[in-house]
């Protein structure tokens, strides 16, 4: 039975552990950018993210019986899967970000805090971005994974909960910490760019 | 309620999140008057934009097209190894079935299965062809074998190979051998 876009991820998987490598194929493509981007955003390496993202899917080929369709969506449980590889990752490399001190260019208060304009073009700006980028690397990661979720690859607060294994209240107050943590972090740069010492 | 516990309602504001349209009326309001929490949701809408661009910016990310080729061959092999090893599972469930009845394997009966003279030895280990073949019920089996026997299983042996050991096998509906422990 040839694959189809509108199979479940379930049905896929479970037709591509039987050994059909078509099945495995959509299944991945369908998965795996979602898997880079959040080991892209937690440790900010491309060749990490391409590492977890190989993993995960190894992982997916060897114990993926293991899978429970009842117990939430497999793309929870593959970022579930990212998040172990993640974390032992930034335990064993203690992958660090330099934080704003090395934003190649200053950010202008303007530019950051406009309270007129459009915003959003100007935070389109890839210094803004490469900036916010590196605030968020900068985060503790239990902080730090929550707005890669929520924010970054637009979870509802259950989906992230299930992926964190943790209450929804708990992402919602670590969210709410971590964006604070966020804006101190860019106006602290806005601010020593303004005064360099 | 004090401005300090507006954050989470304010960031959920500037998120465009799940909030009563009461209680958000209510903060906005609040914000009119209050130039602290005025200037919080402020910084939390520009944030929120500069996290939507990032993630627009993002959006094209991606494993690299040789990772899925690396996956798709890996996953090949895998189905390769599995063949000749389904294979070698029935084979060697088969020749656990034929032992048995020839009496080399000498089953024992089953109210002596649970024995508490019995003493285990080890617990339960997987045969290697195991995880290729789900175990979807089966059944516990005693026999006797040579200990030189228990390497068709992958347990590895020690001592005299001719020796008699005790030993369970789980065995699938098919006969099929999915693991095995030494009882004494």
């Amino acid at each position: 039975m040839k694959p189809a876009a509108a199979d479940s991820d379930a049905d896929l998987l479970r037709r591509a552990l039987s050994g059909d490598a078509e099945s495995f194929s959509v299944l991945y493509r369908r998965r795996h950018a979602a898997v880079y981007r959040y080991a892209f955003h937690m440790c900010g390496s491309e060749a990490i993210a391409e590492d977890v993202t190989q993993e995960v899917f190894l992982a997916l080929l060897r114990e993926g019986h293991a899978y429970e369709p009842g117990r939430g969506s497999l793309a929870s449980y593959l970022i579930g899967i990212a998040r172990n590889q993640v974390l032992r990752i930034l335990e064993r490399e203690r992958v660090s970000v330099p934080l704003m001190e090395e934003a190649e260019e200053e950010l202008s208060t303007e530019r950051w805090l406009a309270t007129s304009g459009d915003v959003l073009a100007q935070l389109t700006l890839q210094q803004t971005l490469d900036a916010l980028r590196k605030a968020v690397l900068s985060l503790p990661p239990a902080y730090r994974e929550v707005v890669v979720l929520c924010d970054l690859e637009e979870m509802s607060y259950a989906q992230a909960a299930e992926t964190l294994s943790c209450a929804v209240g708990t992402v919602r107050s670590r969210l709410s910490r971590a964006r604070k943590m966020l804006v101190e972090r860019m106006l602290s740069r806005v601010q020593s760019a303004r005064c360099p010492a | 309620m004090m401005c300090h516990e507006r954050s989470e309602i304010l960031m959920e504001i500037a998120r465009n999140g799940a909030i009563s349209e009461a209680v958000k009326q209510e903060s906005l309001e609040h914000c009119q008057h209050c130039a602290t929490c005025a200037a919080e949701l402020e910084r939390q809408r520009v944030l929120t934009a500069g996290l939507r661009a990032l993630r627009d910016a993002s959006t094209a990310l991606s494993a690299s097209p040789a990772l899925e080729q690396k996956l798709r061959a890996v996953f090949e092999q895998r189905q390769q190894n599995n063949r000749p090893v389904r294979w070698a599972a029935v084979a060697a469930g088969v020749a656990v079935i034929i032992a048995i009845s020839w009496g080399v394997l000498k089953p024992r009966p089953v109210e002596q299965e649970f024995g508490s003279a019995d003493r285990v030895v080890q617990e339960f280990i997987r045969v290697p062809y195991r995880e290729v073949i789900p175990l979807e019920g089966g059944y516990v089996v005693r026999v006797e074998m040579p200990r030189s026997a228990l390497v068709t299983f992958g347990v590895p042996t020690y001592g005299q190979g001719t020796e008699m050991v005790q030993a369970d096998l789980v065995l699938g509906f098919d006969g099929v051998a999915h693991a095995v422990r030494v009882v004494r």
